[in-house]
Parts: C-alpha cells; sequence; structure tokens
C-alpha cells in the first residue's frame, strides 16, 4: 500500500468514527424526550401498580421496560435518521475545523494528495455532557423514585374474613357470660344475638361503613344501658333487703316504708326491662314479701342476697357494662346517697354513663388549623354602638345632645306694631341663633351654612 | 475541463505575487484592497471602488494599466455626458465617392475603462455600460461592435458630495464583480508617501505582464477545482441572504442574485489560485464575500435607521451560516464556527 493509500485509508477511518460519534449524537438527541417522557409515565404505572396489586410483577416490568427502551430507541434512530452524517459529509467537518482549506474534499476528487494524518485531530465537536446526562438521570430518578418510595399495597380481597369489629366481639363474649351463668333470661340473649348476626350478615365491605358503626354503636348502647339498669336495680333490690333484714323491726316506720318502696321500685325495674335476671331469680324476689322476711330464715335471706350480687357482679363485668370496677363503687353505701339526693331521678351515680360508653363519639371534630392559618378574632357578629364624636358633619334635627338648660324664650307680650317702627331688641333673625341657642346648636348650624 | 496542475498553481502564484508587489509600489498601506483588485482581474470581473477624494482609487487603477500593458482609457462621468461619448458614434464619411457612417469607437474600445466619478453621469451614460460590462459588447445603430478581450471596467464613486449625482441602479451594480472600499491610511503609510512621492509625478513601474500571459492566468482560473461543498456553502451563503431564511437576513430587504453565487466561485477560484491552489475553499469563499454581497443586498428601512451597513449584516451572515451542511445535535457542543 503506497503512502497515498494509507493516508487516504485513515483519514476516511477517522471521517467514519467522526460520522459514528455524530450519528450517535443526533440518536441521543432524539431519545432524550421520550426518555423522560416514558420514564415519567412508567413511574406513575409502577406506583400504581405497586398500590394496586399485592405482587409486584418484577419480571414482567423489567421485560415491559426493556421492550420500550428498544421501542424508544427504534423511534429515536427513525426521528435522527434525517440528520445522520456520511463519512464524506463528516471529512469536511473536520478540514472545516481544522481550517485544512478543503484539501480532503479535493483529495477525495483526485485533484490533490492526500495529505498526512497529524497528530492531534480535531473534528469541532465535544460532548455537552450536561445535556446528554440530564435526560438519563431524570429517568433513573423518577424510576428510582417509583421503585423504592414506600406504597403500601391495598389489602388482598381473597386474603380471608375480615377481623369483625371489636364490638361485636365484645357483646358476643357478653352473651356467652351471661348465658353460662343464666344471669339473664334467654329472650333478651336471644334478640341481641339476633340484631348481632343481622350485622355480620352485611357484605364484609360494609362491617366498618359509617351506617354499621353507627348501628353497632347504638347495639352496645341499649346493651350496656340494659346490664346498668339491671345491675343497678339488683343492688338497689340487694340494699333494700339487706337493710330490712338488718334492721331486724328497729327501723324507724319511715325509714322502713323508703326501704319497702326501694325494693318494690327495683324489683318493678327488674320485671320491666328487656333484661331481666333468670326466671328462677325473678320468680323468688317476686315472692318474697319485705314487710315480713321472718317467713325466711336468715340463711335463705343470705342465700337470696348473695345470689343478687352475684347476679349484679355478673352484669358488671360484661364488656358492655363499662370497665370492670367502673361501677359499683361505694357498694353497700350508694343508698346513703340515694337517699340524700332524693332518690335516684335526680341525678347520681346511676344517672352517670359508663366510662366504655363516654368514650365512644364522633371525635374531638376537625384539628385546630387544618385548613390554614386561624385569623384572629375580630368579634365578628358582634353588634357594637358607635359614637360619632365628629359633629362638623351633624344636620339640623340630629340629636347632638342632651342638656338640662332651657331656651331662654321672650315671653312679653308684644301688641300690635306700626310698620317700621323698632320698639325693642331684635328677637329674630341672626339673634336667635346667636343668642339663643346652645353652643353645639351654634357649631352645627355654622357648619351646615358654610 | 483538465483541473489546474500544481505547477501551473504555482508558476501563476509567482506572476501574482510580481503583480501584488508592483502595485504596492504605486499603493503604500493597501495590501488587502491590492489583493481583492488583482482577485477581480483575475476572475474577469468589474470592480467598483467607492472612497474618499485623494485616497488613490485613480493612481491604482493607471498603475494596473501600466503593469498590466494593457491599453486604458479614462471617462470622466459628468452630468452632461451622452451614451455616445463613451460607446461611440457613427460619423458620415465618404468612401469610394459614397458618404457612408462609419462607426467611431469610443473610449469604451480598451482593454481597461477607468469610469472615474460614475455615479455622476446620467441614468441613460450609466445605463449605456450595461450591455458593454455584461456582454462585453456595444451596439450603435444597429450595428454590434464587440470589445476588445480582456476588458475590466473599474469604476470610482465617492460617498459624499451626493448632490447632483445618480446613485448606480440596482441592475448596474450587480454587474459589478466586487464593490471596494478604499479606506484611510495609517500614519506610517502616509509618512511613507510623503517621503516617496511627489506632487503632481505619477510612480514610475514596469510592465510586468503581457496580454497573452494574462488571458493564460484568466483561463487557468476556470480550472481551479471547486469542491461540491464549497459549491454548497456558496449556495447557502446566497439563499441566506433572503429575506426569512437566515437570522441575519432579518435586516435585509432583497438579497443576493444567482449572478452574485457565480461571481463568488469566481472570485473564490481565483484567491485560490493567488494562493497556488488547485482548489478553493470555504476561506477563499469567506474572504472575498463581503466585497461580492455587500452592493448586492438592499437594507431594511429600520436598519438603515439604526445605523446598521450591508458589511456588518454579510459578517454576521458569514459568522451564522456554517461550511458543513448539516447542523450539529444539541448533544454535542460545536468548538469552532465552522
Amino acid at each position: 500500500m503506497s503512502d497515498q493509500e494509507s493516508s487516504a485509508a485513515q483519514w476516511r477511518r477517522l471521517a467514519r468514527h467522526v460520522s459514528t460519534k455524530i450519528n450517535m449524537a443526533w440518536w441521543l438527541d432524539k431519545l432524550a424526550l421520550p426518555l423522560v417522557v416514558s420514564s415519567l409515565i412508567g413511574s406513575c404505572l409502577i406506583l400504581m401498580a405497586r398500590r394496586e396489586l399485592v405482587q409486584f410483577p418484577w419480571a414482567k416490568t423489567i421485560i415491559i421496560g426493556l421492550v420500550l427502551l428498544l421501542g424508544m430507541g427504534l423511534m429515536a434512530w427513525w426521528l435522527a435518521r434525517s440528520h445522520f452524517e456520511s463519512p464524506d459529509r463528516a471529512l469536511v467537518r473536520i478540514e472545516a475545523s481544522m481550517r485544512m482549506r478543503n484539501t480532503l474534499s479535493a483529495a477525495k476528487q483526485g485533484v490533490t494528495p492526500w495529505p498526512n494524518l497529524p497528530e492531534t485531530i480535531d473534528d469541532g465537536t465535544h460532548w455537552r455532557w450536561s445535556r446528554l446526562l440530564a435526560p438519563l438521570l431524570a429517568s433513573v430518578l423518577f424510576l428510582g423514585t417509583s421503585l423504592f418510595l414506600p406504597v403500601s399495597a391495598r389489602a388482598d380481597p381473597n386474603e380471608g374474613p375480615l377481623d369483625e369489629p371489636q364490638p361485636w366481639k365484645d357483646l358476643q363474649a357478653d352473651i356467652e357470660t351471661l348465658g353460662e351463668d343464666s344471669t339473664v333470661q334467654e329472650e333478651y340473649l336471644k334478640e341481641l344475638e339476633d340484631r348481632l348476626d343481622q350485622l355480620r350478615r352485611q357484605n364484609e365491605q360494609e362491617w366498618y361503613s359509617h351506617s354499621s358503626v353507627e348501628a353497632t354503636d347504638a347495639l352496645r348502647k341499649m346493651h350496656g344501658s340494659e346490664l346498668e339498669r339491671m345491675e343497678r336495680n339488683l343492688r338497689k333490690a340487694e340494699r333494700a333487703l339487706n337493710n330490712l333484714q338488718k334492721a331486724d323491726g328497729k327501723m324507724s316506720e319511715a325509714g322502713k316504708q323508703h326501704m319497702l318502696n326501694e325494693f318494690e321500685e327495683a324489683l318493678q325495674g327488674l320485671n320491666q326491662g328487656k333484661m331481666k335476671p333468670n326466671q328462677g331469680l325473678l320468680d323468688q324476689l317476686k315472692e318474697l314479701d319485705p314487710e315480713n322476711l321472718e317467713q325466711l330464715s336468715e340463711e335463705q335471706l343470705d342465700q337470696l342476697r348473695e345470689n343478687m350480687k352475684q347476679h349484679a357482679k355478673n352484669c358488671q363485668q360484661c364488656q358492655g357494662g363499662g370497665e370492670p370496677g367502673a361501677q359499683g363503687q361505694g357498694d353497700g353505701d350508694d343508698w346513703l346517697n340515694d337517699l340524700l339526693n332524693e332518690g335516684p331521678e335526680n341525678g347520681g351515680p346511676q344517672e352517670k354513663q359508663p366510662e366504655a360508653f363516654e368514650k365512644r363519639n364522633r371525635g374531638p371534630g376537625s384539628a385546630p388549623g387544618v385548613l390554614g392559618q386561624i385569623s384572629p378574632d375580630v368579634n365578628s357578629g358582634d353588634l357594637e354602638g358607635l359614637e360619632s364624636t365628629d359633629l362638623s358633619k351633624s344636620l339640623p334635627g340630629d340629636l347632638l345632645e342632651l342638656n338640662t338648660g332651657k331656651h331662654e324664650v321672650d315671653r312679653s307680650k308684644v301688641g300690635p306694631r306700626a310698620g317700621g317702627t323698632v320698639e325693642g331688641e331684635a328677637k329674630g333673625g341672626a339673634r336667635v341663633w346667636k343668642d339663643s341657642l346652645l353652643p353645639s346648636e351654634k357649631s352645627a348650624l355654622k357648619e351646615f351654612f358654610k | 475541463m483538465e483541473h489546474a496542475s500544481e505547477t501551473e498553481v504555482t508558476d501563476a502564484g509567482k506572476h501574482v505575487r510580481s503583480l501584488a508587489n508592483a502595485l504596492h509600489q504605486v499603493l503604500f498601506g493597501q495590501e488587502e484592497l491590492i489583493q481583492l483588485v488583482l482577485t477581480g482581474i483575475l476572475s474577469r470581473g468589474h470592480i467598483l471602488l467607492e472612497g474618499l477624494p485623494g485616497l488613490g482609487k485613480t493612481e491604482l487603477v493607471k498603475g494596473l494599466s501600466r503593469i498590466l500593458h494593457l491599453d486604458t482609457k479614462r471617462i470622466q462621468f459628468t452630468p452632461d455626458l451622452l451614451p455616445g461619448d463613451i460607446t461611440g458614434n457613427p460619423v458620415l464619411q465618404e468612401v469610394d465617392g459614397q458618404r457612408q457612417f462609419i462607426f467611431q469607437p469610443g473610449p469604451l474600445f480598451t482593454n481597461i475603462v477607468l469610469a472615474d466619478e460614475i455615479n455622476r453621469a446620467s441614468p441613460k451614460t450609466q445605463s449605456a455600460l450595461l450591455e458593454a460590462m455584461q456582454e462585453r459588447r456595444v451596439t450603435v445603430l444597429g450595428q454590434t461592435h464587440q470589445l476588445p478581450s480582456p476588458f475590466f471596467v473599474l469604476a470610482t464613486q465617492n460617498p459624499i458630495e451626493l448632490e447632483g449625482t445618480y446613485p448606480l441602479p440596482e441592475a448596474q451594480l450587480d454587474r459589478f464583480l466586487f464593490k471596494l472600499e478604499v479606506t484611510r491610511n495609517d500614519v506610517d503609510t502616509l509618512e511613507r508617501i510623503v517621503n516617496d512621492r511627489e506632487l503632481g509625478t505619477e510612480p514610475e513601474v514596469q510592465a510586468i505582464m503581457d496580454e497573452t500571459t494574462l488571458e493564460e492566468m484568466l483561463s487557468l482560473v476556470r480550472r481551479i477545482f471547486l469542491p461540491e461543498v464549497v459549491g454548497n456553502y456558496i449556495a447557502r451563503l446566497v439563499d441566506a441572504t433572503h429575506p426569512g431564511q437566515s437570522n441575519a437576513a432579518r435586516n435585509i430587504k432583497y438579497g443576493s442574485s444567482p449572478r452574485a453565487a457565480l461571481s463568488l466561485a469566481a472570485s473564490a477560484r481565483a484567491h485560490a489560485l493567488m494562493n497556488e491552489r488547485t482548489h478553493a475553499s470555504f476561506e477563499d469563499v469567506k474572504f472575498v464575500a463581503p466585497s461580492v454581497l455587500r452592493h448586492r443586498v438592499i437594507l431594511e428601512y429600520n436598519a438603515r435607521v439604526e445605523g446598521l451597513t450591508a458589511n456588518e449584516v454579510i459578517a454576521s451572515l458569514l459568522e451564522e451560516i456554517p461550511f458543513q451542511a448539516g447542523a450539529t445535535p444539541r448533544t454535542l457542543h460545536q468548538t469552532s464556527s465552522t
């Protein structure tokens, strides 16, 4: 190979290299925008998939991503194709940037010999890294964020039965407890269980809906109220019996009557409520004559009272009855408070709602400032009287002040006079306001006639 | 056509160098002007020299005619000059006993015409130059008379004292290959002029080239290779002078004609020959472009009001149009303005 051929080959190789660089730059230029846009869209899709799907399909995602990347690469190539430079044009770029006065173009045509390849070659271009890397980094950032941002997947509906609300469990526990001990009659428990089943039968997705929670809350309140009422009546009746038993005829007639009334009221309450003690206890209480307790032995009475206490305790221990121990404090001595407060109807310990129920409410409301900064209170809506002290704008007829002073009215009688004669000091015209009016009236008139 | 060889080009380059050296003895401190005048002559073009009085325009032309050993006539253009005064008139003469109109050639029938203060002649007389400049022939009373070859018109005009002048029409301006601006000399040059010259005497120069050698060089210029990419650059450059084709052209009302492109190609070839190259290049085009284009673009009114000149617009045009045809992608940074 001659020197000329060797030089020509070197220049052509260099031209191909530059051509490849230019074409690659065009391809990357056209790829940048689709890459950023598709990575942004892809990130959104990945986030949605991670949210919606229980198991994120990594393999599928990688395959789809690679296919998309390939597609975008082909599209960018298609768009950049019209800008691609041939090696011949790259040769022109080289000779232009190296100020070779078109020697290479002339040499290509055989007009001049090929020059020797210089040590340093400059094609007049270098990579603009900021422009090159920005789309790539943006894409990586988008995709990385979508892949590693902590997002919890939605619960799998096929995962298993939904855990039922805690109040239902509490009510069910109460039913079982009260049923095992035969504390209350079966009818009540059956009705309660029916209503609970009715709630359970609705769609599981609806268990925690607003209406379901409302219904549960109502059922729970009703049950709690019944428990409380029965417990209270049992304790009341037990206290009355206890007092009557202990008094042993020494009690005053009024006190005895009060205790009898107490017992009667408690028995009536037990009989009328939805929740009734078991039939055996209720029958015993009905058959008992409190005025004639001697018909029963002391052991029988103690047994009966103990039975009532146990029932009351059972009621207290139920979940629907509130926290254990919240009720029944001052056991045995509350009746004195009842007496002092003239009966339970006027409020007292019995009127207190169980603490567990008091907790059930609609929350404390929205947090302050959740919709923005709270504006200072400007007392809007309050009506405040305004008192104007600026008398310069007052008009005749406006109330300027209240004064105890009186106008000096000339009450002297004036008889008929001939025209043109003056018989005394003038009282009308300017005199009127200059001499007769109050200072504030004068200034008001002055302002008006200015 | 066979391309010029290295030997031919080298020989021609020596001749051109001796021509330039001789002209440097006539006109001091105007190297670029002399180079452009020689480029214009080698391109067979007509040249319009514009400059203030006393800068040596006429001396340059006279010196050129002596160096080239060509027949030269000077026409001082005045408002009362008639077309016949420059082309020639038929005169009634008796030949063989018969009276005939015999054409008496005017001053145009020469190799170099020095048209001094061309813008002072009436448009009618100026237009008489049109056919002579373009076709290199004159038609009088239906008879066409060929002008001698080579034929060059070197015109001068004064950019000031424009009262009573007739600005050259665009069509006639387009026929000038170059419009050269003769600028004032610096102090060193003035000092040299004062020391070497005397008022009223002309510098003595010897003829360096005869007509035959000049014709050979003129034909050699045509054999200088113009690469396709250079032709493409010329085409893009001329196209960019038209409004809407480039940013610089927003200040241009009318762009250049295809004749401008041909002039660029011819003068680029001539400049390449002067630099002893067998092929023209982008740099040659860039060198001659201002002289070729400055009188071939008409600026917008707004640009003129803003004080822009054709030179500035063409400079920005040359800056804007890259040598290579393809654009550069945004992912690459172009280090040179090429």
